[in-house]
């Protein structure tokens, strides 16, 4: 991770909005860029990399959530976080169509500002003990997860081979690190099924992803009688 | 003279037992009082009788889900804020809870941060 303060990309028509965030950005040392249209910030976002994106959902000419989808699914781009930010609780059908094309956030306006850093946090957090230069790819330590090729290294150099099953496994407690995981979630999420199929068909599968893994599969902790937490800063 | 400051109630709905002892550990050390229903029906019930500062309500319940709980609650007339758990496969759901009355959610599994500041605009929204 970089010592250099995070960049946040805004793009919003309304200036006073901008304004409101680039002060309060500011105010928590972030460096904030302000775009005037879809177009520039899309060029912004590829060119200089920030830590985060804010867009509006209402955006003359291109749509916000038009947007969302481009940056989404340009690799070069797709990593980058994204909240996105609509005028009112009236408008949740852009809100939900956001988060299923991919936003990690919504608020609706007028932003609280404490909470609004809050979530700014939270994603940055999240963002960079991932970050990697290359799309596709889900770094940790000395782990790679290589998402287009679904597979797996350890450094210095040793592949890891995983079920489908383990490598989704892996990749959920990744993307949700340093958050206790129930059982009943990981069903629902990894293997899709309702709440209430026995939960040592789970632990069955963690065990043998760290064994698979080896020392770095001790970052993948048990809670007692509740579940699993992935804590990346233990990972070896 | 006032009396000291009351403790602000939470009622967990969720039929996840593991879930709802994590929520109520992460409430009870910020201070809140917690009680927990591990089923619609339950929760309706309980929150009769207790009658909660703030919801927190699970989407998917055998029963009922959390949608059903929130309009049964927003028919009764009242206005406390409710906060929806759930899971991002079924996000498409967001939509209708809030149209039925939710007032935010929650994604699991949540960030403890996170969480607390939602709670906390909620109990400020009500």
């Amino acid at each position: 991770m970089t010592s250099s303060p995070a960049s946040v990309a805004v793009l919003d028509d309304d200036p006073e909005f901008c304004e409101f965030l680039n002060q309060l950005l500011s105010s928590q040392g972030y460096k904030v860029t302000s775009y005037a249209s879809a177009g520039k910030l899309l060029d912004g976002i590829v060119k200089s990399k920030p830590s985060l994106v804010v867009l509006d959902v209402n955006l003359p000419g291109m749509n916000g959530l038009e947007l969302l989808r481009v940056i989404k699914r340009n690799p070069e781009t797709s990593r980058v976080p994204v909240v996105v930010v609509s005028g009112s609780v009236t408008q949740t059908p852009s809100v939900v169509e956001g988060l299923n094309d991919g936003a990690d956030e919504y608020m609706t306006k007028p932003l609280e500002g404490e909470l609004f850093l809050a979530r700014v946090q939270t994603l940055l957090r999240r963002g960079g003990e991932l970050l990697s230069s290359e799309p596709e790819l889900l770094v940790v330590g000395p782990l790679t997860l290589n998402l287009s090729e679904r597979s797996v290294t350890l450094k210095p150099n040793s592949r890891v081979q995983l079920t489908k099953l383990e490598f989704d496994l892996l990749e959920y407690l990744i993307r949700h690190p340093n958050r206790i995981i129930t059982r009943g979630i990981l069903l629902q999420e990894v293997w899709r099924q309702p709440p209430d199929i026995s939960s040592r068909t789970i632990d069955k599968h963690v065990q043998n992803l760290r064994h698979k893994l080896g020392a770095f599969g001790e970052a993948i902790e048990t809670v007692v009688k509740v579940g699993y937490i992935f804590r990346p800063k233990t990972a070896k | 003279m006032s009396g000291p400051a009351k403790t602000p109630v939470i009622l967990i709905v969720d039929d996840e037992e593991d879930f709802r002892a994590i929520l109520k550990v992460v409430l009870e050390r910020a201070g809140y009082t917690v009680f927990q229903a591990p089923n619609g029906t339950e929760g309706l019930k309980q929150f009769s009788s207790i009658r909660p500062d703030l919801l927190i309500v699970d989407l998917s319940m055998p029963d009922m889900d959390g949608i059903e709980v929130t309009r049964r609650i927003r028919t009764q007339g009242s206005g406390v804020p409710i906060l929806m758990l759930t899971v991002r496969s079924q996000i498409l759901t967001v939509s209708e809870g809030l149209a039925a009355g939710v007032t935010d959610y929650v994604l699991k599994p949540f960030d403890k941060d996170d969480l607390l500041k939602r709670v906390e605009r909620g109990l400020k929204s009500a």
